[in-house]
């Protein structure tokens, strides 16, 4: 069969060409839709890959220039649309897309499944704000529901230990993105209550793309959540992502440590509360201290010692003296004590003077313990009244009370006047002031 | 709550300790029962060693909670 368009032999290179030119002249300003598959980025920085469907399979390329465009790494197994025009490779005889922007697809189907679902739960009441319930402020026992190999666990840890060491934690393991994470996530949440194992709850992952977050919105989380009588802090990816176990949370946090530090405010606070009373108290006790130097510093030093050595050089004297008296007095008592023994002396061999010897002695002591007891006393009532009569005097002083404003009326023989009954009219009379005396005629 | 009750004294004993009319030996007094209360305090916040346990079963077989083996890493 003879074909008009190439009269004669051509070359690979020439086909190839014409190939070329026909396809990039026919194929450009494309956008497909595939699933990536065998992405490898090069070491030049190009990305390669090829998009595919259930019927096939086409090469693609991403050129270098064109990433800063696209705000994520793809993987395979990504439902991506790109757009771009078809490229022909002729060393190798091969076409593939060459790639200008990639976006993830699917992301506007989950996105309005999720919103749809919102709306069916906010009518059912689930995010209700009366049936949240407020955080324990002083958590004993706190359960942690995520990956127990997670990065997010981690950093509840961590924050929890340094913030709140006296916290308790339990660790309820669960599955947190792909098959079956949603069931082990709500079952966890479900055992918690049943079994009472902690008295707040975290639900936390790390980041992760929508997908990844997707068994947080799943319906059996949000009712375990909803569910949960015990209070529930949700910390699911960072600060943009959401799902929709954060809106039937008791509090939504950010993120996993974000939930951590919710869960140990009360414990912060309280530090910080106690630090600060502290503080005061301790200024509190110093002024007071303080108060008391100075208010000391009104006693002259030098003259109360000098009243305490007089009063106790006269307290030593009539120690002495009483000691003496008390020494003469035993002194006879013995010799007249030995005069009767003497007298009855065998008749009375078991009334031993030894014993009464001792009890006599014992009886000097302790009298010279209560004078100098008495002494003591004494000493101290003097200080007291030091002190009281010079408080005293300051508020019995006139002249404070005239510095006040007050001042003092006399008559004629210089008398007080203390009432208006007292004066005629027409006396003469004076009025003392702070700075000194005036005269005055009383009128009426 | 034990915390509350004991920082409320603390708050208390600051409160007569500003009071121009408690005396000095009753405000040694208070202080060093407010300084009680405070070590009390800093020691339930700071120096209690946590628990950290791990849930494991299911709830048709039953729940145990066992000591977590963890390697609790930065600290």
């Amino acid at each position: 069969m003879q074909n008009d368009l190439f009269p004669q032999d051509i070359t690979v290179g020439e086909l190839t060409q014409l190939i070329k030119t026909t396809l990039e002249g026919s194929f450009y300003g494309l956008k497909v839709t595939g699933e990536i598959s065998n992405f490898r980025p090069a070491s030049t920085g190009h990305w390669f890959f090829a998009l595919k469907d259930k019927d096939a399979v086409i090469g693609a390329v991403m050129f270098k220039n064109a990433l800063w465009r696209v705000g994520f790494i793809p993987k395979d197994g990504d439902k991506v649309t790109v757009t771009g025009s078809i490229d022909v490779y002729p060393p190798r005889g091969t076409y593939q897309i060459k790639c200008d922007s990639m976006v993830i697809t699917g992301n506007g189907e989950i996105l309005a499944l999720l919103e749809e679902r919102k709306r069916q739960f906010d009518a059912l009441g689930y995010f209700a704000a009366e049936h949240k319930t407020s955080l324990p402020l002083y958590p004993k026992k706190v359960g942690i529901v995520t990956s127990p190999t997670g990065a997010a666990l981690q950093d509840i840890l961590q924050i929890l230990g340094r913030r709140a060491p006296s916290l308790d934690v339990v660790i309820l393991p669960a599955i947190v993105q792909g098959e079956g994470a949603a069931s082990t996530i709500a079952e966890r949440i479900a055992e918690a209550n049943l079994f009472g194992l902690c008295d707040v709850l975290i639900v936390a992952r790390g980041g992760g793309s929508i997908e990844d977050l997707l068994p947080f919105s799943e319906p059996c989380v949000v009712k375990a959540v909803y569910d949960s009588e015990i209070p529930v802090v949700s910390g699911v990816g960072h600060e943009i992502d959401w799902a929709l176990c954060d809106y039937a949370a008791d509090l939504r946090a950010p993120t996993p440590s974000a939930a951590a530090e919710l869960v140990s405010k009360g414990y912060v606070e309280l530090r910080e509360a106690m630090n600060g009373t502290k503080e005061a108290m301790d200024q509190a006790i110093a002024a007071k201290i303080g108060n008391a130097e100075d208010a000391l510093g009104f006693v002259n030093p030098t003259k109360l010692s000098q009243t305490m050595t007089r009063s106790i050089s006269s307290w030593e004297y009539q120690l002495a003296n009483a000691a003496d008296g008390l020494d003469h007095a035993s002194k006879f008592f013995f010799s007249e004590r030995g005069r009767h023994l003497d007298q009855i002396k065998g008749k009375l061999a078991i009334a031993s003077p030894a014993s009464r010897l001792k009890a006599e002695t014992s009886m000097t002591e302790r009298a010279g313990i209560l004078l100098s007891a008495a002494m003591r006393t004494n000493l101290d009532a003097l200080g007291n009244a030091l002190l009281l009569a010079r408080s005293q005097l300051s508020a019995l002083n006139p002249l404070s009370i005239l510095k006040r404003g007050y001042s003092v009326t006399t008559d004629g023989k210089g008398n007080i006047i203390t009432r208006a009954a007292d004066l005629a009219t027409g006396e003469n009379i004076g009025i003392r002031f702070q700075d000194g005396e005036r005269k005055a005629i009383v009128e009426e | 709550m034990a915390f509350t009750t004991d920082l409320k004294r603390v708050q208390e004993i600051t409160e007569k300790l500003n009071d121009q009319g408690t005396d000095l030996e009753e405000s040694i007094a208070l202080y060093e029962e407010g300084i009680k209360l405070v070590k009390g305090l800093e020691k339930q916040l700071d120096e209690a060693k946590r628990k950290v346990e791990i849930a494991s079963g299911s709830i048709a077989d039953g729940v145990s909670v066992t000591e977590a083996d963890l390697k609790e890493g930065r600290s």
